[in-house]
């Protein structure tokens, strides 16, 4: 039955792409959740930290790849800390807070810009509200808020930086989730599928009045671990993101469409509570509204720490 | 013998600068309308009096690079997301407070 879920669930979040777009003015933190359900467990507390960097250069409109030329390249260096804790054994609690080292634009007609500072906190909870232990499923509902708490004023000269490449999305942001798990061959092959929607609060600032499109994320990622200690992984992510209003509630034109990634990642666990993986993200596919700038990778390095506050 | 050795303080050139409180003369652009992509711009520029003055611009959506050193004259552009009437903010700042004045161009499509 579950396996019957499953497929339906799939067929109908990657196949039917109707009326949802993407954007290209995606101010804020990048996603860092690599669609898998780590650590968990009571008063069991993960601590991770990771480093992104993203490089954009490439201009679509529609499907096809555009001649448009404006911004030259862009590119973004990005960390952040996650913490995350067991309250039960099925309720676990995480906050996320990260830094913009560096996000630049480069203009074709020789100017540049450049921010940095801190991006907005992430406060999650995810519940653990379905277990089959003897077919190793699971199921989680998940939900997260965007604090937008990070730097949404940065200057460069005497310019206030527009929202796009401003470190903070100046936004609230709410997450709801759904991520299946499934286990086969003694947990060796692990299969998420996490399905997400993210709704944007307005910004209503003296300067800026504007809303992002709500983004839909859908993920499947399977694991194996080829040996005791090494994952390798692969996660075929699909994001739709309806288009953005502006001030009187219009729809803009040139933001929203629909991109999917495919991302290998290798995992290796060491000193039995440390993790270390390494993540490249590539848009194989992509159908842009209008002609906007597409990324053209993600690499994500992180590192995790496991601590069990349980009495031995 | 007795020798007198004196310093005198030598006054920054903005320090001699007799401030008043700002105010936006003009806030002009070459263009009301441009067409998307940086192939076209607006230059704005901000004049204003009061001394010492520090310009900031700002606006929601768009482009905007500064000309010249006292950041009062930039150049305006926008991509397609940015396609619409914009308002674009100048505020002039001293020692005495700050005024702002908007300018709205509109970023056509060709």
């Amino acid at each position: 039955m579950c396996k019957y879920i499953f497929l339906c669930i799939f067929s109908l979040v990657f196949c039917c792409s109707l009326g949802v777009q993407s954007q290209c003015c995606a101010a804020g933190n990048p996603i860092t959740d690599d669609g898998s359900a780590s650590g968990g467990g009571k008063k069991i507390m993960e601590i991770s930290a990771l480093g992104t960097y993203s490089y954009s250069d490439i201009y679509f409109k529609g499907s096809n790849k555009s001649d448009y030329e404006y911004i030259d390249y862009s590119y973004f260096l990005y960390s952040s800390v996650n913490i995350s804790y067991g309250i039960t054994s099925r309720l676990k609690l995480s906050a996320e807070m990260g830094y913009f080292f560096s996000k630049a634009q480069y203009f074709v007609f020789d100017q540049n810009r450049n921010a940095t500072g801190f991006g907005d906190l992430v406060i999650g909870a995810q519940y653990l509200a379905y277990r089959n232990s003897k077919r190793l499923f699971n199921i989680f509902p998940r939900f997260r808020i965007t604090l937008p708490v990070g730097d949404f004023d940065q200057e460069d000269g005497s310019v206030i930086l527009p929202i796009d490449i401003q470190p903070s999305s100046g936004s609230y942001k709410y997450h709801l989730g759904l991520l299946f798990s499934k286990l086969y061959m003694d947990g060796n092959l692990a299969l998420f599928f996490d399905n997400s929607f993210e709704y944007s609060q307005r910004i209503k600032t003296d300067r800026t009045n504007y809303k992002y499109g709500n983004l839909y994320n859908n993920s499947l990622y399977v694991g194996y671990k080829i040996r005791k200690a090494l994952t390798l992984a692969l996660q075929l992510r699909s994001q739709y993101r309806d288009k953005a209003s502006n001030k009187d509630g219009d729809l803009i034109h040139a933001t929203g469409g629909h991109v999917m990634f495919i991302s290998p990642q290798i995992r290796y666990n060491f000193f039995k509570t440390w993790n270390v993986s390494l993540k490249y993200d590539y848009p194989f596919y992509k159908n842009m509204n209008g002609t906007q700038l597409t990324n053209n990778y993600v690499v994500t390095l992180r590192l995790s720490k496991s601590l069990n506050f349980n009495p031995n | 013998m007795v020798f007198l050795i004196s310093c005198e303080k030598e006054d920054s050139p903005a320090a001699n600068v007799e401030t008043t409180t700002p105010e936006i003369v003009s806030l002009s652009s070459d263009k009301s309308n441009i067409n998307f992509g940086g192939e076209e711009f607006a230059t704005i520029s901000c004049e204003a009096t009061g001394g010492g003055l520090s310009f900031v611009w700002e606006v929601d959506l768009g482009d905007i690079f500064v000309l010249n050193e006292d950041g009062s004259q930039v150049r305006f552009t926008g991509s397609e997301c940015c396609i619409g009437e914009k308002i674009i903010t100048c505020t002039a700042s001293n020692d005495n407070g700050s005024v702002s004045e908007t300018i709205v161009i509109v970023i056509d499509k060709p």
